[in-house]
């Protein structure tokens, strides 16, 4: 083995002489190969996930905004039927169940 | 493309999503970033290839994640020093990760093409791989980090995501075995 006489600087020459002589490996193949394997898309920026979604629900509450704006806004009481009353419990419980169908479509949705 | 800086280059590459930076930035430290996995895998230079492979992969994907509060190189280190941990752990009580066979056999077979001063030095490479499997994987990576990579402890630290105390343990335990090793290899 290539070490030095000195007992004390043995490991300092021996590493000194490793990174001296530390050889460069061609990096051809290895990019290549590696260039294959990378995911077609990479995951988008956080930000520019953000932008779309702000421009995403803009446009949709513009589109909503201007079919109101030409059909008028309807009565959405008089699509319920009669004998449904409004009450504060009802109106609790309605929101818990809509957050919690919204939970589920959105950690349904999250990984994909 | 070389005198853009690294930061400068994951900048284009998350930015203006240019795989062209993202290469160069593996062009850049490929070859150094294979050679230390190599000393860290005890020399079994496929194992340490694959292991880089899915460093960058990994690099890749979470390339906006990259703070730049460190080097490009040692955040590449850091991601690749885990993989190696999980290889170490999932091939705990293999033989596998710190067999030199492959490379040796590898190398045999270039050395009778070597001239005399190649075969020289990579004997040293791989005998310095061979004395360092004697050691923890945390000692090998924390030696190899400070003695050939000639990082601060700070940096190692970083790098490993250990205590400074714990790096300095591991890399004063480390030369006293690698030294012991070295000692029984002459006196053979």
């Amino acid at each position: 083995m290539n070490t030095p006489s000195k007992p004390e600087n043995t490991l300092e020459s021996l590493f000194a002489q490793a990174r001296d002589t530390e050889p460069y490996l061609e990096a051809g193949d290895f990019v290549d190969e590696l260039m294959l394997k990378l995911p077609e898309k990479r995951r988008l920026p956080q930000w520019l996930g953000f932008a779309s979604d702000a421009i995403s629900a803009l446009l949709g509450l513009s589109v909503l905004a201007y079919l109101l704006s030409k059909l008028g806004t309807p009565d959405v009481a008089q699509w319920l039927p009669a004998e449904l009353g409004f009450n504060l419990a009802g109106l609790v419980a309605a929101s818990c169940v809509l957050a919690l169908f919204s939970l589920i479509a959105w950690w349904s949705v999250e990984d994909l | 493309m070389s005198e853009i800086d690294d930061n400068a280059l994951v900048d284009r590459a998350v930015h203006l999503q240019d795989q062209h930076a993202f290469t160069e930035l593996v062009k850049r430290h490929q070859s150094a970033l294979r050679y230390s996995i190599q000393q860290m895998c005890g020399g079994n230079q496929s194992l340490a290839d694959d292991i880089a492979q899915e460093t960058f992969i990994k690099s890749y994907t979470a390339l906006e994640s990259f703070k730049k509060q460190s080097k490009f190189s040692s955040w590449l280190y850091s991601i690749a020093l885990n993989l190696v941990r999980q290889r170490h752990r999932s091939n705990a009580g293999k033989p596998a990760i710190d067999s030199l066979d492959d490379s040796i056999r590898e190398a045999d077979s270039t050395e009778s093409r070597a001239n005399n001063n190649d075969i020289e030095q990579q004997q040293l490479h791989r005998e310095l791989a061979e004395a360092m499997t004697k050691l923890s994987l945390d000692q090998r990576s924390a030696l190899h980090l400070f003695m050939h990579k000639q990082l601060s402890h700070q940096e190692i630290a970083h790098i490993m995501q250990i205590p400074l105390g714990s790096v300095k343990t591991h890399i004063n335990r480390g030369r006293a075995l690698l030294q012991q090793e070295l000692a029984s290899w002459r006196m053979n």
